[in-house]
């Protein structure tokens, strides 16, 4: 970086207020999941998923500053790179990637599974954010939407690929979000809104069995009625009888963690754990820590020295926004269950050091603001 | 300046998304306020006074019957009583669950004075794998038990009974390698099967049971219950409907596999009987058996052991599954050949000296009479089992229309029929020699051939559809056993199947017949050398004469084994009545060593029970 900085300086000048939040929430899932029974004595330590998460979240830790230390800047000269890498590896989970519920969407490491997905939207928002802030790019004009619906579209059906629904729905909303706070036209905003609701039928056709039959579930719960529907029930009774100030943590008795098919990701309900033993006062806690959170990365991104560094911010919180509302809308019953984490707080290796890579990428656009 | 306004729209485009995001958060809290704090104490009431229980109702699993309608396989309801798990969950470590489930198994055990049944590591298996399933704590329950239960213990959160199908097969060892059996089913295949809620409870493991499983299964449905504290269900919330399996109806009639299986009681072999105007299988006999009740739910170490273990192998299906050279009832087709292969005339007479030498310098090869039938047709030859006539017509016509025909009428290669493993025999070749003794056939080998002795292998069933072609004129079907399907418009619960009215419609599986194209006036020479073999006073099964019945056989005699360990096998084939035969059928006795055991005896057994007098028809 070569302006003399010394390594501290930047790390001095990060969003500590970010970080306290992140802190917390990573805190909260943890709690959480030996709440939720994972604690289990019958089997080894090593084993248990509290334990796995609080390694990941050790591991993630360097990540989180050596990305801040690194300037965000340096990206956006590679970011062709980063996008066909995204793309080898998306690629390369459909060949040989390892089937995990019906979906391929893992590399096997050995030591863990490793989700390319999880990277590949952070690549996105990476190289959307290098095209769309590229000051030379008149970013008002209608045919700018060109490219970045195009970088997006392939990412997004290799996602479908998989299938992973969940993931693949945070694409859109990302190149929405990049593309409006860029300055793309309201009349073309609404036009783009207005396409994406017309193919949803074409999505449709392409879905996969399963995926409909989720989505059928939700909107009429007797097609399964030993599965899906009890899931929703049960995990909506949780969140009620969780009243104002809930049960106490370990106390819920209609913790269904451990009773969920592994098809919709236990961990995806840690929320209804969170209502049934903190009540309303945790699960509202939990969403103002989120918003403080995105409050943190919005100011990140108004105070961006550049473009890029701006658009970084935006597409990250979008990310996580979208992440955290649909997740506690399928919770409760308000959404059908697509199968998407709770971020930083539910059990998941990949997807918490991938958060923390994403949220050290905006600290670096912090460190760096003017 | 353009940069600069560009900069200040976004900070406010920045604002307003963020405004939409938090507002969105808002929301979720005002629902959530509504769920927790407005709506939050029912919740609360609720979970004390009831649970969501998740029901499975199994899919029954289609029957097997026979052509006339008898079930051979069968199901039966079990109460059990069954746990749920998600009911006894108490918060904290699995341990402190366990604990309560053992503590309560020892309870109802007490009272209702039946052992535990459940291992803790059983129990933690279970709540490991596959706790959302019901955990059967006793199973089968007769009615003192369940009078005890619901007595001293009763339905209550977390326990209660429940029934499931049992597959049960009436009738024990009949039919018992064929029909096979089932067990229970194994994990679900892919985890996308969620928990195995809609798997079916019972999976084929062999036989007919294993090959028509996708047929016979049902698909489980199940039903979501409000229950209160005392199990009662006031509520169904949901429910998703059972489908059962469809019923199967095979071409069997289980009287007369009964009957073939009592004709050879204790000894090692096999029966067919056949229909010669369809293909159709009525008996598929083998002895010795196993009873099917003995494998279901699941084989037993000692069960298992014990039929691994026992020479005469009571699991295999030896009709089709044993190949053995078939002996002299080899002999009408090796003359059939000759006449509709090799144009040889029926009239054609040799004589036979009672012995015969293969080559210049091989080893003389006997007929059974020493003395020597003399001078004798193609007719009298069947009728007296002459080996000499074969072994002279064999010379004069070669191997080749004898492989032909074989090859024809199915010899060395599968019949097709529907069971789980089959052999083909063997129908030597040259190219066939070479790969197994590195040499090409020579005439001493087509002698043996043409006796059906040597590398000639048939099974059992192939000589009972062999006979079949020879019965009806020269039609060779794909013998079948399956008759008819039904599928069950009513759904079904608890395995308690409702019988009803409905017709089986007709397999459309079935293979068309090959025509053998054989002059009638030929085959009719050979048709009178079997009758003879049964009618006339010299012929060779004139034993199993039956009185009042006109019908055609033939025997055979198979030796195997080293000369100081001689062990026979006795044949018979036959097809009744003669003048439009409704049967064909085989009779194979595998005998131990020394005494040869007969099988016309036991043919005339069949035959008498079939056509006798005493039975009508």
């Amino acid at each position: 970086m070569g302006k003399g900085l010394s390594i501290a300086t930047p790390l001095l000048r990060i969003d500590w207020l970010a970080l306290l939040t992140t802190l917390l929430l990573l805190g909260t899932g943890v709690t959480f999941i030996i709440s939720a029974g994972y604690g289990d004595e019958t089997i080894p330590l090593m084993q248990r998923q509290w334990f796995k998460q609080l390694i990941f979240i050790l591991v993630s830790l360097p990540v989180y500053f050596s990305i801040t230390l690194i300037d965000y800047r340096w990206f956006k000269d590679i970011s062709g790179l980063v996008y066909a890498g995204c793309i080898v590896l998306l690629v390369g989970v459909l060949l040989i990637g390892k089937e995990i519920n019906g979906s391929k969407s893992w590399y096997d490491l050995k030591i863990v599974d490793f989700q390319p997905a999880e990277v590949a939207k952070i690549g996105l928002v990476l190289t959307l954010a290098a095209y769309l802030g590229d000051p030379l790019r008149n970013t008002r004009h209608p045919r700018i939407v060109l490219v970045p619906l195009a970088l997006t579209g392939l990412v997004f059906l290799l996602i479908l690929q998989q299938p992973d629904l969940g993931t693949a729905m945070i694409l859109p909303c990302v190149v929405m979000a990049l593309l409006f706070v860029s300055g793309l036209p309201w009349r073309m905003i609404g036009l783009l809104l207005l396409i994406g609701a017309m193919s949803l039928p074409l999505a449709w056709g392409v879905a996969k069995d399963y995926q409909k039959e989720r989505i059928l579930v939700f909107l009429n719960p007797d097609r399964d009625p030993l599965n899906a529907s009890w899931n929703m029930k049960q995990s909506k009774m949780a969140v009620g009888s969780g009243g104002l100030k809930g049960k106490g943590i370990g106390q819920g008795t209609q913790n269904i963690l451990g009773f969920l098919p592994t098809t919709v990701a236990p961990t995806d309900f840690i929320f209804s754990v969170i209502g049934e033993e903190k009540g309303f006062l945790g699960s509202a806690g939990l969403l103002g820590l989120y918003s403080l959170l995105f409050g943190c990365l919005a100011r990140t991104a108004v105070r961006a020295s550049d473009m890029f560094g701006r658009l970084i911010a935006v597409g990250i919180l979008t990310m996580l926004s979208v992440h955290v509302t649909i997740n506690v809308a399928m919770t409760i019953g308000l959404m059908p269950i697509v199968g998407l984490p709770l971020p930083l707080v539910s059990y998941g290796g990949s997807f918490v050091v991938s958060m923390m890579l994403a949220l050290g990428l905006v600290q670096s656009v912090h460190v760096r603001r003017t | 300046m353009k940069p600069l306004s560009k900069s200040d729209q976004s900070k406010l485009r920045i604002r307003l998304m963020l405004g939409f995001v938090v507002a969105l958060q808002a929301g979720l809290l005002i629902y959530l306020w509504n769920l927790q704090v407005v709506q939050g104490h029912s919740f609360e009431e609720n979970i004390l006074h009831q649970s969501l229980r998740r029901i499975r109702h199994p899919g029954a699993r289609g029957r097997i019957y026979d052509r006339n309608g008898i079930a051979i396989a069968d199901n039966r309801p079990s109460i059990d009583i069954a746990l749920y798990l998600e009911e006894l969950r108490v918060p904290g470590p699995a341990k402190r669950t366990i604990d309560r489930i053992e503590a309560l198994l020892d309870e109802v055990s007490e009272q209702i004075e039946l052992p535990r049944t459940l291992t803790r590591e059983e129990i933690t298996r279970h709540y490991r794998d596959k706790r959302i399933l019901p955990l059967v704590a006793w199973e089968d329950l007769d009615e003192t038990e369940l009078a005890r239960w619901a007595e001293r213990v009763g339905p209550q959160l977390g326990m209660d009974v429940m029934t499931e199908p049992v597959r049960t097969y009436p009738y024990g060892d009949l039919l018992a390698q064929t029909l096979g059996y089932v067990g229970r089913g194994g994990m679900a295949r892919s985890t996308e099967e969620s928990y195995h809620f809609y798997l079916p409870e019972m999976e084929g493991k062999s036989g007919l049971e294993l090959i028509l499983d996708e047929t016979l299964r049902g698909e489980a449905g199940g039903e979501l219950v409000r229950i209160d504290v005392s199990s009662y269900r006031y509520e169904s919330e949901n429910k998703k409907r059972s489908v059962p399996g469809q019923d199967v109806q095979l071409t069997i009639n289980a009287k007369i596999q009964r009957l073939c299986e009592r004709i050879l009681g204790d000894e090692t072999g096999s029966m067919v009987v056949m229909d010669p105007r369809n293909g159709e299988v009525l008996a598929l006999a083998t002895s010795p058996r196993f009873d099917l009740n003995d494998m279901t739910p699941f084989i037993s170490n000692t069960v298992w052991n014990r039929l691994n273990q026992d020479p005469r192998k009571p699991m295999l299906n030896r009709p089709v599954r044993e190949q053995y050279p078939p002996g002299s009832i080899i002999k009408p087709a090796v003359c059939l050949a000759a006449l509709t292969e090799a144009d040889v005339d029926p009239e054609t007479v040799f004589n036979c000296e009672g012995v015969y030498y293969p080559g210049p310098r091989a080893n003389p090869m006997h007929c059974h009479n020493r003395f020597g039938h003399g001078p004798i047709n193609m007719t009298e030859a069947i009728e007296r089992s002459c080996n000499v006539y074969m072994w002279k017509l064999a010379e004069e016509i070669g191997y080749d229309p004898i492989h032909k025909l074989f090859s024809q009428v199915g010899l060395g290669q599968k019949t097709g029929i529907e069971v789980d493993f089959e052999v083909p025999g063997i129908l030597p070749t040259d190219a066939w020699k070479k790969q197994h003794y590195g040499d090409r056939l020579r005439k001493g080998d087509l002698a043996n051939i043409v006796i059906g002795q040597g590398f000639l292998n048939v099974t059992a069933l192939q000589m009972a559809n062999m006979t079949s072609a020879i019965a009806n004129g020269g039609t060779l079907f794909t013998p079948t056993l399956l008759k008819g399907f039904r599928k069950h418009e009513v759904s079904l619960e608890n395995g308690q199947s409702n019988s009803d009215e409905q017709p089986f419609h007709l397999s459309e599986t079935r293979k068309d017949p090959v025509e053998m194209d054989w002059d009638p006036t030929m085959l009719e020479s050979i048709r009178q050398g079997m009758k003879a073999v049964v009618m006339s006073p010299q012929g060779t099964a004139r034993s199993a004469q039956v009185e009042g019945l006109v019908y055609a056989g033939k025997t055979g005699t198979a030796q195997y084994g080293s000369p100081g360990n001689r062990r026979y096998r006795s044949w018979m084939i036959a097809f009744a009545p003669y003048d439009n035969p409704t049967i064909a059928a085989v009779v194979l006795i595998d005998s131990g060593l020394g005494s040869g055991v007969d099988a016309a005896p036991r043919m005339k057994l069949l035959m008498q029970a079939l056509f006798g007098r005493t039975h009508r028809g």
